[in-house]
């Protein structure tokens, strides 16, 4: 069969409306639709081909013309997208239109969750024969750590009990938890991000740690009324300020590669702090006072677990040990995320990033690049108008 | 183009976005997803045309980057190119019916979508991470493109049908 036409029209055919070209193959078929057109095309032998009629073309310029507004205006909004080489929202249109479709992906990502699901057990059954004698061991270990653990938890509960301590729970104090799904997420893994069904009328606010079931995943970014954009911590503008849970090691937790599998690195951390594989590293929870009277904390609250460490580079050249994380959460298979609201602050601030001093040590890192701080000068005035009400 | 046809274009370019951004992103195949919005590109730019197909594309990249919630333009632009050349490949087809055309304007239109993106988002953005995996899934993602392309044009096509009642561009059928 012939795919193409001529490069040249025919000089025999009538030129009605000015330079022709061939018609496009929708508006040739559409000439030529309908079981009549197709059973004499059939009759004549010459089914899956179609003969068309001409059609007035638009002129070369003129489509020249479109395609270049086309590429200007796509430039024009990557250039406002990207101003400053950092990618951004454009808030306005985005936000509305992202509350008008996030009912609409709402109810096909919960239409489609039972499928996604069986697919995903289904992909898991290959991964799960590998796995099973590694559990039965690992299984094994836990049952006398749980023992262990029991007697451990015990002679706490005694000890908050004789400090008259209030027992803590899987979320951090003064911030409350807020569930909801996914409801979309960028087709490029270029974009670390997410989109939740939390919005503003959930009590949402840009800045909120945001947590999957086995740790941090990253922080709102943006709000509208019932959806949120949650940049997850494995992008490469992201930073969370981390601790080694049990060692007095602490540094700025970066991700180092961003493929599905993500790894990250814990920087900033001193040669002289010991840390071994295997090691918990949570949020540290940073906060300081300044001359001001200003009180500044981080934006992840402590204990936030984030990952495991991997491996530990002792190399006496650097001047900070390098420590490989894996993040605890999966950051390809998000399905419910859990926001949590600081409860009682009243105003957020950002503070722009600091670059550290080289040598510096961990705690004078400064604020890491995603790990915006929140002023409680309001939170603090509040606090001292319920105390002078109780004291009346 | 008559109303009817710009509406349904439209239509099944915002459909195909939140396909996109609420199902198929969430469908690993390997290292992949399958690119739906890609392949209604270029089935509706090989079928009306490169002025058509270059307003679809672009069309087409804004929607997904809207509901996606991610910086708007780098997919208009490849869209919108990859629309625009299709779109003239279209208008020098004798036929609408032949596989070869669809398949080889869904792969070629994955890779380049696929290899583009990377590379514009790192020209605007030096601070993203281009590893060799996204190369890796750029191959896997045209290769389910290449399984996708056919059934995709084919229901396209269908849709697209539907409005050739009008037939106020075209002489009059009994010129056939």
């Amino acid at each position: 069969m012939r795919l193409f036409t001529p490069t040249k029209p025919s000089a025999k055919t009538p030129d009605r409306f000015g330079p022709q070209t061939p018609p496009t193959p929708l508006e040739r078929s559409s000439a030529s639709a309908g079981p009549a057109a197709r059973l004499a095309r059939r009759a004549s032998g010459q089914a899956g081909r179609q003969v068309f009629p001409r059609r007035r073309r638009p002129l070369p310029v003129v489509r020249r013309l479109v395609l270049v507004a086309v590429l200007f205006a796509a430039l024009a909004l990557i250039s406002v997208s990207y101003r400053g080489g950092t990618p951004h929202m454009m808030r306005g249109p985005q936000t509305i239109v992202l509350d008008a479709v996030a009912p609409i992906e709402r109810g096909a990502s919960d239409a489609w969750r039972p499928l996604a699901q069986s697919w995903s057990w289904t992909t898991g059954l290959v991964h799960a024969r590998h796995e099973e004698s590694a559990l039965r061991t690992r299984v094994d270990k836990l049952n006398g750590e749980v023992v262990h653990d029991h007697v451990l938890q015990d002679e706490n509960t005694q000890l908050q009990a004789q400090l008259g301590l209030q027992k803590k729970g899987r979320y951090p104090d003064d911030y409350k938890p807020v569930s909801g799904n996914m409801i979309a997420r960028p087709a490029s893994q270029l974009d670390g991000s997410i989109v939740t069904d939390l919005g503003s009328g959930n009590g949402v606010a840009v800045g909120d740690p945001v947590m999957s079931a086995r740790g941090l995943i990253g922080r709102v970014t943006a709000v509208s009324s019932n959806a949120s954009t949650v940049a997850l911590m494995i992008e490469p503008s992201q930073a969370v300020s981390a601790t080694v849970l049990g060692h007095d090691a602490s540094g700025v937790l970066e991700p180092v590669k961003n493929d599905g599998t993500p790894v990250m690195q814990l920087q900033y951390v001193q040669q002289s702090a010991e840390v071994h594989v295997g090691n918990v590293v949570v949020t540290s929870g940073w906060t300081s006072s300044s001359a001001s009277g200003v009180h500044l904390q981080s934006l992840y609250p402590h204990g936030i677990p984030l990952g495991v460490v991997t491996n530990v580079g002792n190399d006496p050249a650097d001047v900070y040990k390098n420590v490989q994380v894996t993040p605890y959460a999966d950051f390809s298979r998000i399905d419910v995320v859990t926001v949590l609201e600081p409860e009682g602050a009243a105003t957020t601030t950002y503070q722009q990033p600091q670059t550290p001093a080289v040598g510096a040590p961990a705690s004078q890192v400064g604020v890491p690049a995603a790990d915006t701080t929140k002023t409680h000068k309001a939170k603090a005035a509040s606090h001292a108008a319920k105390h002078t009400k109780a004291a009346r | 183009m008559s109303v009817a046809r710009r509406i349904l274009l439209l239509a099944l370019v915002v459909v195909a976005a939140l396909i996109q951004v609420s199902i198929l992103d969430r469908i690993e195949i390997g290292p992949a997803n399958p690119d739906l919005v890609v392949l209604v590109v270029v089935s509706c730019a090989l079928l009306v045309g490169s002025i058509g197909g270059t307003i679809t594309g672009f069309v087409a990249g804004i929607c997904l980057s809207l509901f996606a919630a991610v910086p708007l333009g780098p997919s208009a632009f490849l869209l919108a190119i990859v629309g625009y050349w299709t779109g003239r490949w279209g208008e020098v087809l004798v036929t609408d019916e032949h596989p070869v055309p669809p398949l080889l304007a869904g792969v070629c239109g994955t890779l380049i979508v696929q290899i583009g993106l990377p590379i514009v988002s790192f020209l605007v953005s030096p601070s993203i991470d281009v590893s060799r995996d996204i190369w890796l899934q750029a191959l896997m993602t045209t290769a389910i493109s290449a399984v996708l392309a056919l059934p995709v044009y084919a229901l396209v096509r269908r849709a697209m049908l539907l409005t050739a009642g009008e037939r106020t561009s075209l002489e009059p059928a009994a010129e056939l």
